[in-house]
C-alpha cells in the first residue's frame, strides 16, 4: 500500500487538476513503487510493468479532473493500475506469447533488490520464484493474490477495488493459493515448512 | 485464541495438509480476517508467506529515469487530442447516430409533405479502428448514383475508436 497521508495526496490531486505538472511529478514519485509492485506481479516483467505504470499515470493525468474530491485517491488509482495490468496481460498473451514462453522469460529475467530474507533468499530470488509459479494463474487471480497476500489489503478492500463481491475475491484467492502451493511443492519443495532451509 | 477458534482447528489442519475445499477456505478466511491470533498461527505455517517479502520490492532512481520524460511526452501528445470532456463513450455516439438517422428516415417515410421516395433502412457497419489510423473525429458524406454513404468516426473514453458506416439505397449486404 502507499503510505502518504491522504490529505497530502488530495492537495496534489487538486493542483494536478489545475494543470500543475510539478505536482504531477511529485505524485508520480510518491505512487510509482506501489503501482510498479502490483503491475510487476500481474504482468511478470520489469519492462512491461514500467509501461503499465506509465499508462496508469497518463490515465491519471487525463481523468484527474473527474476524480471527486472527498473520495479516497488510493483506491481510485489502484483500480486504474489493476485494470491496466490485467488488460495488458490479456492483450500481450493473446498477441505474442504462449504461456510457456512467458514462464520461460520469467526464469531468464533478472530483478533487482539485494536484501537478504529469511531462508537465505534474496528478494530477487523470491520474485523469480513467484513469477515462475504464478505464470499459470489468470491475470485476475495474480492481481487478487498480490493485493491480499503481498500488499496486505483486506478482502473487502480488494473487492471494492476490483468491483467484485467479497465471496468472489475469496474464491479467486483459494484457486490462486491452491495453484501456487501445489507448484511450490512440486518445483521448490525446499521452501515448504519442514523443507530444507534455503537453496544450496 | 478463544473458544470460537477451536471450531476452526480442523480447518487449519486440513489447510496444512492441502485438503481444504473452497467452501471451507471461505469460512476459515472470514474467521481469520477477524481474528489476529488465528491469522498469526496460519501465517506461521503458510508456505506462501515467502511471497510477503515482495511488498518490500523497490526500484532505484535509475530504473525510473525515463519515466518523467515519457510522461511529459505523453501529456504533450494528449493535448493534441480533442478535449476529453466533450467526448462520449463511442458506443453511445454510434447508437445515437443510428437512432437519429433511423428517426429521420421514418419521418421521411411517414410525412406526406416530403416528396422523398420510400427508402429501405440503411445498412450499418460498426467497426473498431486501430488507434493511430485516425487522429480526429470525422463525419463524411458521400453521394453517388449508386448509394448514399455516411461515415463517422467516434472516440470513446476508453481509447476505443469506432467507425460507423451507413449505406442507403444500395444493393450491398454488409
Amino acid at each position: 500500500m502507499t503510505d502518504a497521508p491522504a490529505g497530502e495526496d488530495q492537495a496534489l490531486v487538486d493542483r494536478i487538476g489545475a494543470g500543475d505538472r510539478d505536482a504531477f511529478e511529485k505524485l508520480v514519485r510518491r505512487k510509482r513503487d506501489w503501482a510498479f509492485r502490483l503491475a510487476r506481479r500481474v504482468v511478470g516483467q520489469d519492462e512491461d510493468a514500467r509501461d503499465v505504470v506509465q499508462l496508469a499515470f497518463l490515465r491519471l493525468w487525463k481523468k484527474v479532473r473527474g476524480f471527486r474530491g472527498g473520495s479516497e485517491f488510493d483506491p481510485w488509482f489502484h483500480r486504474i493500475v489493476v485494470n491496466l495490468a490485467i488488460d495488458w496481460v490479456r492483450r500481450e498473451s493473446a498477441r505474442r506469447r504462449s504461456q510457456a514462453d512467458w514462464a520461460g522469460e520469467q526464469r531468464r529475467a533478472g530483478g533487482s533488490g539485494e536484501q537478504e530474507l529469511p531462508m537465505g533468499l534474496r528478494l530477487q530470488e523470491v520474485s523469480r520464484i513467484f513469477d515462475d509459479l504464478a505464470a499459470s494463474l489468470p491475470a485476475r487471480q495474480r492481481a487478487i493474490f498480490a493485493l491480499r497476500e503481498i500488499e496486505g489489503m483486506s478482502t473487502d478492500e480488494v473487492a471494492k477495488l476490483m468491483g467484485i463481491r467479497s465471496s468472489t475475491v475469496r474464491n479467486h484467492l483459494f484457486q490462486a493459493r491452491t495453484t501456487l502451493r501445489r507448484a511450490l511443492q512440486a518445483r521448490y519443495p525446499e521452501y515448504l515448512p519442514g523443507g530444507q532451509e534455503g537453496k544450496p | 485464541m478463544n473458544a470460537a477458534c477451536e471450531r476452526f482447528h480442523k480447518l487449519h489442519e486440513l489447510e496444512a495438509a492441502g485438503e481444504l475445499t473452497a467452501r471451507q477456505f471461505v469460512r476459515l478466511d472470514r474467521h481469520r480476517e477477524a481474528c489476529p491470533s488465528c491469522l498469526t498461527l496460519a501465517q506461521h505455517a503458510d508456505p506462501l508467506r515467502l511471497f510477503q517479502a515482495l511488498a518490500q520490492e523497490r526500484r532505484d532512481d535509475e530504473f525510473w529515469m525515463g519515466l518523467n520524460r515519457s510522461l511529459r511526452a505523453g501529456i504533450a501528445e494528449e493535448r493534441l487530442q480533442p478535449p476529453q470532456g466533450l467526448l462520449l463513450p463511442a458506443y453511445r455516439v454510434a447508437l445515437a447516430a443510428v437512432l437519429v438517422l433511423g428517426l429521420g428516415l421514418m419521418a421521411g417515410l411517414l410525412s406526406p409533405s416530403l416528396e422523398a421516395p420510400p427508402a429501405d433502412p440503411p445498412a450499418v457497419l460498426v467497426t473498431d479502428v486501430a488507434p493511430g489510423e485516425v487522429r480526429l473525429p470525422t463525419v463524411e458524406f458521400i453521394q453517388s448514383e449508386a448509394a448514399t454513404v455516411y461515415e463517422m468516426t467516434v472516440f470513446g473514453e476508453d481509447d476505443r475508436v469506432i467507425q460507423v458506416v451507413m449505406i442507403f439505397d444500395d444493393g450491398i449486404e454488409l
